[in-house]
């Protein structure tokens, strides 16, 4: 069920007229609970048992680290759900690629091993990197007694299992959920309308932005074994930012929409990324809850900061190479994550020679520069993200540079070319002027009047627009 | 550098406005704006459209079923599209639900009506629209695409949606999308010129050929187009057509054991179409003996007075306003045949 499909409109507005009667408390969670799991088994009901198990045995391991005061029973405990979780993650996602890296291996030593790869395949069971990463952090921060174990287990299953969010994120934390189940809540005015504004602004950016102007573009160049012209590949390249984003972006605030006509708050995954001034800035504004769960509980626990510079290095590297795993069990993503912990390791360098602490690079000139370097630092690395394998990204960079397969045959129109930039400027330019605000903040600053202009503009384009409902690429991570 | 600014909470940082006024303004204005930009596309002369999905077919497909069988379901070509309307038949025959299945293209629906025939739910009565080369065993499965294929079910509902939607709006044409009118604007320098034809949701297709501009090449056209398809000597002959005809009547009987029944019938089709289609399948060849062959009634239009006076303006279809009159002409024709046992009750419900 996607949030652009008209069975999730029926669906949201059965469960928020359910929410909304004056029934207990307990049972309008419980309501939500239900939704939750009907939401998620309205792609594959079995691998809800796999959403149930982990949130069973995260409940019990924490309940048991809360009433025991013996380390070894609570680092027992702590080992079982992580090794609970990562494991279910580790097969469903890496399994198959593993294997055939296994086999790959065997051969390269001259071991005849064929893998049963052909008779079986991994389904990936949709939102498991984000579910998993959510009961995580609740053990661990039970472990490290930073939150009390949940007593609920009605709670902690909805805060699991919570539809708006279950997919593809923001990747919530316990402490900013389950205080919010304690009390009956009914969403106010405010949150209702606020709610809504932000589930048009995210269709907006999915169905308008995304998927009708980004996507064919990038779908047309990004055809593997199809040599395409060196404007075409840029266009794709270009189109690719314009779309992760709007995409992302669109299922992020469709989140935090639908959760605040629930009554609930849930932290924002995006930032304007597109005008960051260097690749921290970009992790810090773009999906936020991600770069915050890998600083807390991986960067952290590696040393963070606080060892010498060689381990500093290892420490950012390790995180983002894991990071780009947690993306997918390719070896481009393994790349994009490589590449990223390098540029941060450069800039952890750079930042402190006499060239990163210029004053230049605080100034309007300055951040120009620095945007314009890693925008295209950003657009360079993110071809490996959309490329289908190693060699189609090669064949991406050879064209980019001007050293493909020669063809000036372009694919695309004039009308695909101003499809991807005006509206990608329209972005770049917007996200600059709000570079230091929230959206909040941002919307707070704009009349009503041209706020509900705004948003029947968006409201109309979001009719008159699309095509067939696409699925959001973050899906299949 | 790389940072973590998380506090622990969630903070609700919603703008403070007065949202009952933007909520209660937004829903007006979108609804000018969608009305301002379908008052234009009808004042340019566009009528709603609805594409043809496989969606809609499957949802269509699964209407088929009636415990007392009382549902008609159109089978064949465009033709049968074109040239059945369905509203004469729900006038005339008000006690049957009518399901529109008809393919456009030249494919033969022998497929579609034996996958009617292996489907034991199915009870009703077939129209199925045909001409001689298409009962040719080796095309009996063209229209696999559409009967073969499964859609997810939110996929069928999600299209089904919008194309309800098409069906009463103008603006919602998948012609007249932003996207694709931006398009041909920036890449022609022109916006679209309304079609003579549409598709309605339940599948029928409208000819209005007083629209048409170019109605002299279109008929071209499709006279080259028969004219090749048949022109390298691919038809079958009749002998080699026989065989089939058997595992056919089996399909027949299968439908009339449920009590439901099937008819063939050869739609109009005029000028050079209908003289290449004669001289490559002469009908006493081919179609009087298929006729003789088959277990279901065959009414070929040429053999009608009612049916044999309509013109068709592109040589292959009839033009809406004619529709009327031979649906109702083609319903008293399968009364008055009287093979069609089921049918004749109808006549005390007009």
């Amino acid at each position: 069920m996607l949030f652009n499909s008209y069975d999730f409109l029926f669906f949201f507005v059965a469960v928020l007229l359910v929410h909304l009667l004056p029934l207990p408390w307990w049972l309008r969670k419980f309501n939500l609970l239900a939704a939750s799991y009907l939401f998620y088994m309205s792609w594959n009901p079995p691998f809800v048992a796999l959403l149930w198990l982990s949130t069973l045995i995260d409940w019990c391991a924490a309940k048991g680290m809360g009433r025991s005061e013996d380390p070894l029973t609570r680092k027992l405990l702590l080992l079982l759900s992580l090794c609970t979780n990562l494991g279910i993650l580790g097969y469903f996602k890496y399994a198959e690629t593993v294997l055939e890296y296994f086999t790959d291996a065997m051969h390269a030593m001259g071991i005849g091993y064929q893998a049963p790869a052909q008779q079986w395949s991994i389904v990936l069971p949709l939102g498991i990197s984000f579910y998993t990463f959510q009961t995580l952090s609740y053990t661990i921060d039970v472990y490290r007694r930073r939150i009390e174990p949940c007593r609920s287990l009605l709670d902690f299953a909805l805060f699991v299992a919570f539809f708006p969010q279950l997919i593809a994120g923001p990747i919530l934390r316990a402490g900013q959920f389950l205080p919010q189940c304690t009390e009956p809540k009914r969403p106010s005015g405010q949150q209702f309308g606020w709610g809504l504004s932000l589930i048009v602004l995210g269709l907006f950016l999915k169905i308008v932005l995304a998927d009708g102007l980004f996507a064919p573009s990038v779908n047309d160049v990004y055809l593997p074994g199809r040599p395409v012209s060196i404007s075409d590949a840029w266009i794709g390249m270009l189109g690719f930012v314009g779309q992760l984003y709007c995409d992302f972006a669109g299922y992020s605030t469709c989140a935090v929409g639908l959760a605040l006509c629930l009554g609930f708050v849930i932290p924002a995954n995006f930032r304007f990324p597109l005008a960051m001034t260097s690749v921290s800035d970009f992790w810090s504004r773009f999906h936020i809850t991600l770069s915050r769960w890998l600083h807390d509980y991986l960067f952290l626990a590696l040393g963070g900061y606080r060892r010498r510079r060689a381990r500093v290095a290892f420490n950012l590297i390790l995180t983002m190479v894991l990071c780009g795993w947690w993306h997918g069990a390719t070896f481009n993503f393994l790349l994009f994550g490589l590449l990223n912990g390098l540029y941060l390791v450069m800039q952890f360098q750079l930042r402190r020679s006499p060239v990163g602490r210029l004053a230049f690079w605080e100034t309007a000139p300055g951040k120009a520069v620095l945007w314009a370097f890693h925008f295209n630092l950003l657009a360079w690395t993110l071809v490996l993200f959309r490329a289908t394998t190693f060699e189609h990204a090669t064949v991406m960079y050879q064209t980019l540079c001007g050293l493909g397969p020669a063809t000036t045959y372009s694919y695309l129109t004039d009308a695909q070319f101003l499809f991807v930039l005006v509206p990608l400027q329209s972005i770049v330019l917007l996200h600059w002027l709000f570079r230091e605000l929230t959206v909040e903040q941002a919307v707070s600053r704009c009349p009503t009047w041209l706020w509900m202009i705004a948003l029947s503009a968006m409201l109309t384009a979001i009719l008159l627009v699309p095509g067939e409902p696409a699925e959001y690429v973050y899906f299949q991570f | 550098m790389f940072t973590s600014s998380f506090d622990g909470s969630a903070q609700d940082a919603t703008p403070r406005k007065s949202w009952g006024w933007c909520w209660l303004g937004v829903p007006i204005l979108c609804c000018a704006l969608v009305s301002s930009v379908e008052a234009y596309w009808r004042a340019r002369g566009f009528r709603s459209d609805v594409p043809n999905t496989k969606e809609l077919w499957e949802y269509w497909r699964s209407r088929v079923y009636d415990d007392d069988g009382q549902v008609i379901v159109l089978l064949g070509t465009s033709r049968m599209k074109a040239d059945i309307d369905l509203d004469t038949v729900k006038q005339r025959l008000p006690r049957y639900r009518v399901v529109q299945l008809a393919i456009v293209g030249d494919s033969s629906p022998i497929g579609t009506l034996q996958n009617l025939a292996e489907d034991e739910r199915f009870r009703g009565i077939v129209l199925c629209g045909i001409m001689a080369p298409l009962f040719d065993r080796p095309r009996w499965n063209d229209q696999r695409d559409f009967y073969g294929h499964r859609s997810a079910s939110r996929q069928i509902r999600s299209t089904v949606c919008t194309n309800y939607l098409q069906e009463h709006l103008v603006a919602f044409n998948s012609r007249l999308r932003l996207t694709s009118l931006l398009t041909r604007w920036l890449d022609a320098h022109q916006l679209p010129k309304p079609d003579f034809k549409r598709q309605t949701f339940r599948r029928s297709l409208q000819y209005d050929f007083f629209r048409s501009e170019d109605l002299g090449e279109r008929r071209q056209r499709r006279a080259e187009q028969y004219g090749s398809l048949y022109a390298q000597g691919d038809a079958s002959n009749f002998v080699e057509m026989r065989q089939g005809l058997r595992e056919l009547n089996e399909s027949i009987q299968r439908i009339r054991d449920r009590g439901g029944d099937v008819v063939f019938v050869r739609l109009p089709s005029s000028g050079k179409r209908l003289q290449l289609e004669e001289d490559r399948f002469l009908k006493s060849e081919f179609w009087d003996r298929i006729r003789g062959d088959v277990l279901s009634p065959c009414i070929h239009f040429q053999e009608v007075p009612a049916l044999a006076g309509f013109e068709c303006p592109d040589d292959s279809h009839l033009d809406c306003r004619d529709t009327t009159r031979f649906t109702a002409a083609l319903i008293e024709e399968l009364m008055r045949v009287g093979e069609v046992a089921e049918m004749r009750p109808l006549s005390g419900a007009e």
